[in-house]
């Protein structure tokens, strides 16, 4: 009970301060001349309380209060909508058919294995350059040229390395590699065809 | 409200019963446009300049701006927009559009259509758009042009991304413009920042249960940045001035343009929302990118920081350490009195800010080298 009444008594109190401060504005607003209209006076009043408003909203979107009613109210979201995929996929699994979260899952998968097969092509490419570079160097100077085992390339997230990012939840950590090309390896791009749009 | 001079009571009634007939006389000829609006409403496009898709991979589009006259200069230009609305509002109509003037300029120019991300690409990280796929279109660019090297300007969360890639490709960009683009989220200027605090939003949760950050949230965030401005100014305004055709026609272009959001693959919205509004780690040079980490230091290239004054999503003090945090000598830093919007189809960014970027770059881009002249014999 005593908590309902100092949540409502915040609430009057925030009504209070957002009216005074419009009232103030009202009041304190200039025509645009002396001998302005007095719907030119009117249009003043009502940009001046406009102006306080959206300066007291913007003061109150920063507050704890609201930032904290934001969080529960997301958390509330969340919540509801973790239960409606967990409903959703026990129904779909019931029915012997395949939920959102089974094709993620795969998608997923996907993915990784994608990933390991560029990183592996990347890795044959880098050691084709190397071959093709001891090859195009002459013969004297192939025994000196032994690649250094630190030569990376600059900025490349080494294993042990791997800035704290405090991870949280269902997202994977992304395992460190040693050295890796410039290019991805995706897949090629086809070419459409040209054809103009626009007016 | 407060008089300078005193009016006698008589008077003063007869002002605003005059005035009260005159605004309501404005206020039926406002109503009689009504049925007219539609027709504006149908004039609304997507894109003013001529244009054709060269490239496409997956949902990612290039399109590629055609002009009459044959470029002024070798290097091309590469638009890059934000993942969260549609690019076009660097074209969005004539007289409004941010392309045409550089398309005018001379330039080959280029811009990155994200597409419309499915539930399938909620896996999709950054570096799957900067090292995939904007180095896969930068290179298509190259080859196409012939030159070794592109100019690109980024707006918004493509100048972030921009900024990443150039540090992580830069003997690819020969010139970088970045437009509000978030580069040191520690600021609390933005709202943005504020909400976004680890306290008060689990990122991690959230994409977990959503998958893809949907265009809907996202939308109510922008709104909700100036709730006053967006849901009681904007309409006032659009009532007074109805009778105003050109306003009109710019006001559901941009209205049109504000409620085409797309959704944001969730691990790209992760890791931005973490790792940049959250942990501020481009500054501190610890942004991984897939396996690579981003050193601003490594963009040597001449760079043109475009930021607004009055900006509430990208606050300038955001842009503004950019050129302080780059190894380029050539830094050029401009803040222009506009909003985030504003800055590119604002009447004023295009009569003033525009005509000043265009030059910038093409003192930085390399002229088509001349031919050999033959010499004629005198008979």
């Amino acid at each position: 009970m005593t908590q309902s009444i100092d949540q409502a008594e915040q609430i009057a109190r925030l009504w209070m301060d957002f009216w005074s401060r419009m009232a103030t504005a009202a009041l304190s607003a200039q025509p645009p001349t002396v001998s302005a209209s007095p719907a030119d006076a009117a249009t003043q009043a009502r940009d001046a309380m406009l102006e306080a408003a959206s300066q007291w909203t913007d003061q109150f979107m920063r507050s704890p209060p609201f930032l904290e009613q934001m969080r529960r109210s997301m958390d509330a979201t969340i919540e509801l909508r973790q239960q409606m995929n967990q409903w959703m996929t026990r129904a779909h699994h019931e029915m012997q058919s395949t939920a959102r979260q089974d094709i993620e899952s795969l998608m997923s998968t996907i993915r990784h294995l994608e990933q390991r097969l560029l990183d592996r092509l990347e890795q044959a490419c880098e050691r084709i350059e190397q071959l093709e570079q001891r090859l195009d160097r002459p013969a004297g100077r192939r025994r000196a040229s032994r690649p250094a085992d630190d030569d990376r390339a600059p900025n490349v997230i080494d294993a042990g390395q791997v800035p704290g990012n405090g991870q949280t939840g269902g997202h994977a950590p992304e395992a460190p590699l040693p050295r890796r090309g410039t290019r991805t390896g995706r897949r090629p791009a086809s070419r459409a065809t040209g054809k103009r749009s626009g007016s | 409200m407060n008089h300078s001079q005193t009016t006698a009571p008589g008077q003063l009634w007869s002002a605003w019963q005059n005035s009260m007939i005159d605004q309501a006389v404005a206020g039926c000829r406002r109503m009689a446009r009504l049925p007219l609006l539609w027709q504006h409403a149908m004039r609304v496009g997507q894109g003013a300049t001529p244009s054709e898709v060269v490239y496409e991979e997956g949902h990612v589009q290039l399109l590629h701006y055609l002009s009459d006259a044959s470029p002024a200069f070798d290097t091309p230009l590469v638009f890059v927009f934000a993942l969260v609305n549609r690019p076009y509002i660097l074209d969005l109509k004539e007289g409004k559009s941010v392309v045409r003037h550089f398309v005018d300029g001379g330039f080959d120019t280029y811009l990155v259509d994200w597409g419309l991300p499915s539930d399938a690409d909620r896996h999709l990280t950054l570096d799957d758009y900067v090292n995939g796929y904007l180095d896969n279109i930068v290179d298509h660019v190259r080859e196409r042009s012939g030159t070794e090297q592109v100019s690109i300007l980024g707006y918004c969360m493509g100048g972030t991304m921009s900024a990443m890639y150039t540090a992580l490709h830069p003997e690819k960009v020969r010139n970088l413009i970045l437009m509000a683009a978030g580069i040191d989220f520690a600021t609390r200027n933005g709202l943005l920042n504020v909400w976004t605090d680890p306290r008060y939003f689990d990122v991690d949760r959230f994409v977990d249960a959503f998958g893809n950050a949907p265009a809907s949230l996202l939308q109510a965030s922008f709104l909700m940045l100036k709730p006053v401005a967006n849901l009681v100014q904007k309409p006032l305004g659009f009532l007074e001035r109805m009778n105003d055709d050109a306003f009109v026609d710019d006001y559901f272009a941009m209205e049109a343009w504000l409620n085409d959001n797309i959704d944001v693959p969730g691990e790209v919205y992760r890791q931005f929302v973490k790792y940049l509004y959250q942990q501020n780690r481009l500054v501190k040079g610890q942004m991984p990118v897939g396996k690579h980490v981003v050193d601003l230091k490594r963009i040597t290239c001449p760079v043109l920081n475009l930021m607004a004054a009055r900006d509430d999503l990208v606050p300038a003090a955001q842009s503004a350490p950019f050129n302080d945090l780059v190894g380029s000598q050539d830094r050029t830093a401009i803040t222009f009195d506009a909003g985030h919007i504003g800055l590119a189809v604002g009447s004023r960014a295009q009569r003033e800010l525009w005509p000043q970027a265009v030059q910038w770059l093409s003192a930085r881009s390399d002229r088509p080298a001349a031919r050999p002249r033959r010499r004629r014999r005198r008979r």
